[in-house]
C-alpha cells in the first residue's frame, strides 16, 4: 500500500468529513439568533381597540413578546400555554402578543373564541417583525426588565423554557 | 424606421439607477427568511415583499446599499446575505473551491507528465497486445497512417 498517497488522501478527506458531520448537527433552515444579549428594538404598535404599546411600556419587568398569527396552527397550540403562563405570572411578567401578517377582523374573531389575558398588537407591513429579525411564526422573545433580549425562541414555546428564563427574573413567580 | 425603433426602446427603457432598480439590486443580495433559497427581490412570500418595502423606504430616507445590508445583517445575521462575507469563518467558502480546482489541475498535470515519461521509456504500451501477444492489425494500420 502506498502510505504516502493514503496519508495525503486522508489529509484531504478527513477535514471534509468532519465539516459535513458538524453540519448535520445544525438545522440549515433555522435562522440564527443574533439579537440575544442586545437591547430590543424600539417599536410603537396599536391594539385592536386603539391602545398604544411601545418598548418603553415593557420596561421595569420581564416581558415575553410573542409573534403569532391566526392562520398559524403551531401558534394556536401555543396560545393556551401562553394564556396560562400570563395568569400564572400575573403582573410580575408582561406578555404581549404581536400579530404578524394577519387581518384585524380575523384576530378579533379568534380572540372572542379563545381566552385572552394579555394585550395583542397589530404589526402592519411586518415592520416590528423585521426589526426583531423574525423569520416566521411562532417566534418569541424574552426580555429582561431593562429591555434586553435574553432569549429568542423560534417555534412553539413550552412551560419548562418559560420557567427557565422567567423564574430567575421573577422573585417567587406566581 | 430603425431610428424610430431605437428611440422607442430608449424612451420606454427604465431609467438607470432608479429607486426600483436600486431596491431590486439590493433585494437580489438578501435571502428571504421564508423561501430560503430565494432573494427577497424574487420571493413571492409576504415577508419578502415587506422586506423589499423596507429596502425602498430606507433608500428614500437616503440610506446607501451598505447601510441597508448592514441593517438586515444586524437583525438576521450574515445568513441573510446570499453571498457569504469574504472574512472570518466564511472565507473558506470562497477559498476552498479554487484551491481544490488548482490542486486537481496540478495532480492531473503531474499524472499526465508521468504517463508521458513512462511511454517515452517504453515502460507503458499505449496499445495493449492482443491475447496472442501480437498487436492488433487494425490498430497497427492506424499507427502506420498517423506516422506517415
Amino acid at each position: 500500500m502506498n502510505w504516502k498517497k493514503a496519508f495525503f488522501a486522508a489529509l484531504l478527506v478527513v477535514p471534509l468529513v468532519v465539516i459535513l458531520a458538524l453540519g448535520f448537527k445544525t438545522d440549515p433552515h433555522a435562522v440564527p439568533s443574533v439579537l440575544e444579549g442586545r437591547p430590543a428594538p424600539e417599536f410603537q404598535l396599536m391594539t385592536l381597540d386603539g391602545k398604544a404599546w411601545s418598548l418603553a411600556s415593557l420596561h421595569g419587568k420581564p416581558a415575553v413578546l410573542n409573534f403569532w398569527a391566526t392562520w398559524c396552527y403551531p401558534c394556536q397550540a401555543e396560545h393556551a400555554l401562553l394564556q396560562e403562563a400570563a395568569q400564572y405570572y400575573g403582573d410580575k411578567v408582561q406578555f404581549l402578543g404581536v400579530v404578524y401578517q394577519d387581518r384585524g377582523e380575523e384576530v378579533a374573531r379568534y380572540l372572542t373564541r379563545h381566552a385572552n389575558h394579555y394585550p395583542q398588537v397589530m404589526d402592519p407591513n411586518s415592520v416590528t417583525a423585521i426589526d426583531f429579525g423574525v423569520a416566521g411564526v411562532p417566534e418569541s422573545f424574552i426580555l429582561n426588565p431593562n429591555g434586553q433580549i435574553i432569549h429568542k425562541e423560534a417555534g412553539v414555546l413550552n412551560g419548562a423554557l418559560l420557567r427557565k428564563f422567567l423564574d430567575p427574573m421573577v422573585k417567587g413567580g406566581g | 424606421m430603425s431610428l424610430w425603433l431605437l428611440l422607442a426602446v430608449l424612451v420606454n427603457s427604465p431609467a438607470p439607477n432608479s429607486l426600483d432598480d436600486q431596491a431590486f439590486a439590493i433585494g437580489r443580495e438578501l435571502r428571504c427568511p421564508v423561501c430560503q433559497g430565494m432573494p427577497i427581490a424574487e420571493s413571492p412570500s409576504t415577508m419578502a415583499q415587506d422586506m423589499m418595502k423596507r429596502v425602498r423606504d430606507m433608500l428614500v430616507a437616503g440610506k446607501n446599499e451598505e447601510q441597508i445590508r448592514g441593517y438586515f445583517v444586524e437583525r438576521y445575521g450574515d445568513w441573510v446575505v446570499l453571498d457569504p462575507p469574504k472574512e472570518g469563518y466564511t472565507l473558506w467558502v470562497w477559498m476552498l473551491p479554487p484551491a481544490l480546482l488548482l490542486l486537481a489541475v496540478g495532480l492531473g498535470l503531474r499524472t499526465m507528465r508521468r504517463l508521458r515519461s513512462a511511454r517515452a521509456l517504453g515502460v507503458v504500451s499505449p496499445t495493449p497486445p492482443t491475447s496472442t501477444g501480437t498487436v492488433d492489425p487494425y490498430l497497427q494500420a492506424i499507427r502506420d497512417e498517423v506516422h506517415r
